[in-house]
C-alpha cells in the first residue's frame, strides 16, 4: 500500500464506490436523515473485519450491502430479513380514465409496502437500490433461482394490486 | 398502458434520484442539509448535540482543543510548516509522549494539562488521551493532534503522537470546549478514510464521538462538527 488513495478494483477503492449504493439501501432500512449514520457504522465495520472477506462467496458490495442490513438489525434488534420501505414520492401516472396525470406514486409504493417482507426486499433491492440479481441473492442468502421466482410472484402481485386501476398489462 | 415493470422502472428511478442527490449534499455539504421525508415513520433520533452546542456557542469565545487524529504515511520526520512563529520543528514518532508544537505569534496559547478521564468522558472505544495514542501506536492511526483554538482560529497546534508533513493555520468554528475527532483508519489509505464517512470511527461505533471536555458531553450530534472539522482539515492536511 502506497497511501496514494483508493485505487479503483482495490477493496478500498470498491468500498468508497459501493457507498452510494449502500446509502440507497440504509435508506430503506431507516430513513434519509439515519441512513447516513447507518452507512457510517457499516463501512467502519467492512474496513475492520476486511480480513473476512471471501471473493469466492461474492462481490465487495453484496459483502458490504449484508454488513449495512446487519448493522440495521442490530439497532433495532430484529433477527429477520431486512425491512424495508418506500417513501411516498410524487409520480405521476396517466390514469386509464381521462389520461390526466395524478399522483399515484402514493399507490405505487403503498403496494410495494404492501408485498410480503420477501418480496418487498427482492423488489426494493433488485428495482430501487438497483442491484444486479446476484447480489440480491447474496444479501437475501439465497440462489439466483429463488431471487428471479421471488421477484415474478411480486410483480405479479402488485399487478393484482394495481391493475384494476391502471389498467397494467 | 404501462406495465407493471415501467411503472416500478419509473417510480425507482426517481426514488434514486431523490436519495442520491440526499446522499450527494450530504456528503459535500459543510453542514446537515435539513431532512427530506423520512422513509418511514421511524422515531428518529434529534441531534442533542443543538441543545448543548448552541448554548456553549452563545457562551463566548474560549480556548478550545480538538485532539485529531490524522492520517500520514510519511515515515520520516517533517518539519511543520505554519504561518506565523515557529518555536519547534521536530515531529517526533512517539506514540507516548513525544510531541512537537508551532504556535501562531499573535496567538494565546491556551495552557491546560491533558485532559483527565472524567474530563475527557465515554467516546465509544476512546475513553481518554491513553486511548487515542493506543490507536496511533498500533497503526490504526497514525497520528494524533491537538489543535488549539480560540474563538475561531487556531492558534497553535501539537503533535502529540504519530507524523503529520504538514499543518496549515485553519479557521474552525467551532464551540469552547474540547473534542475528540478521530479521522483516520490506517495508515495506509489516507484518502480512503476521508472518503467516506465510516472511516471517522476507527475504534468502534462512536468514536467520532465529539466530546466536550469543558462542558456537558456532546453525543453523537458531533457527527456534524466532526465533518466540518474533517472537511477543512482534508484540505490542509497533506500525505504522502
Amino acid at each position: 500500500m502506497d497511501g496514494a488513495g483508493a485505487a479503483v478494483g482495490s477493496f478500498p477503492g470498491e468500498l468508497v464506490a459501493a457507498r452510494p449504493v449502500l446509502f440507497r439501501f440504509a435508506v430503506t432500512l431507516t430513513s434519509l436523515s439515519e441512513a447516513d449514520d447507518l452507512v457510517q457504522d457499516a463501512l467502519t465495520r467492512a474496513w475492520l473485519k476486511r480480513e473476512q472477506y471471501d471473493p469466492a462467496r461474492g462481490s465487495v458490495l453484496a459483502w458490504a450491502l449484508a454488513i449495512v442490513a446487519d448493522q440495521a438489525s442490530a439497532r433495532w434488534r430484529r433477527r429477520q430479513l431486512p425491512v424495508v420501505h418506500l417513501d411516498h414520492d410524487a409520480l405521476p401516472v396517466r390514469s386509464p380514465v381521462d389520461g390526466t396525470a395524478s399522483s399515484t406514486a402514493l399507490d405505487l409504493s403503498s403496494a410495494v409496502n404492501g408485498l410480503p417482507p420477501r418480496q418487498r426486499l427482492a423488489i426494493v433491492l433488485s428495482v430501487y437500490v438497483d442491484l444486479p440479481l446476484a447480489d440480491v441473492a447474496a444479501v437475501m442468502g439465497c440462489s439466483l433461482g429463488t431471487v428471479k421466482a421471488t421477484l415474478h410472484h411480486a410483480r405479479t402481485h402488485l399487478a393484482s394490486v394495481l391493475g384494476a386501476t391502471y389498467a397494467l398489462d | 398502458m404501462p406495465s407493471i415493470d415501467e411503472l416500478l422502472s419509473e417510480h425507482a428511478r426517481r426514488w434514486r434520484e431523490h436519495v442520491d442527490a440526499h446522499a450527494r449534499l450530504d456528503a459535500n455539504s459543510m453542514t446537515r442539509t435539513p431532512s427530506a421525508p423520512t422513509l418511514h415513520a421511524a422515531t428518529g433520533r434529534r441531534r442533542r448535540w443543538l441543545a448543548i452546542v448552541v448554548p456553549m456557542l452563545c457562551a463566548g469565545a474560549a480556548v478550545a482543543a480538538i485532539l485529531v487524529v490524522i492520517h500520514s504515511h510519511n515515515e520520516d520526520p517533517h518539519t511543520l510548516a505554519a504561518p506565523g512563529t515557529v518555536t519547534s520543528a521536530s515531529n517526533q514518532s512517539n506514540p507516548t509522549s513525544g510531541h512537537a508544537t508551532r504556535t501562531a505569534s499573535d496567538g494565546p496559547d491556551a495552557p491546560g494539562p491533558s485532559p483527565t478521564a472524567q474530563a475527557w468522558g465515554s467516546c465509544g472505544n476512546i475513553r481518554n488521551e491513553t486511548d487515542a495514542r493506543s490507536l496511533v501506536a498500533s497503526g490504526e492511526a497514525t497520528a494524533l493532534v491537538e489543535a488549539r483554538l480560540v474563538g475561531t482560529a487556531v492558534t497553535s497546534y501539537t503533535v502529540l503522537a504519530g507524523h503529520v508533513t504538514e499543518l496549515r493555520t485553519l479557521n474552525l468554528a467551532a464551540a469552547p470546549g474540547r473534542y475528540i475527532v478521530l479521522l483516520g483508519g490506517t495508515q495506509h489509505d489516507y484518502y480512503v478514510a476521508f472518503g467516506y464517512y465510516g472511516m471517522y470511527r476507527v475504534a468502534g461505533p462512536h468514536a467520532y464521538q465529539l466530546c466536550a471536555y469543558n462542558g456537558p458531553q456532546v453525543k453523537r450530534g458531533g457527527v456534524t462538527d466532526a465533518k466540518q472539522i474533517i472537511e477543512l482539515l482534508r484540505d490542509a492536511l497533506r500525505v504522502r
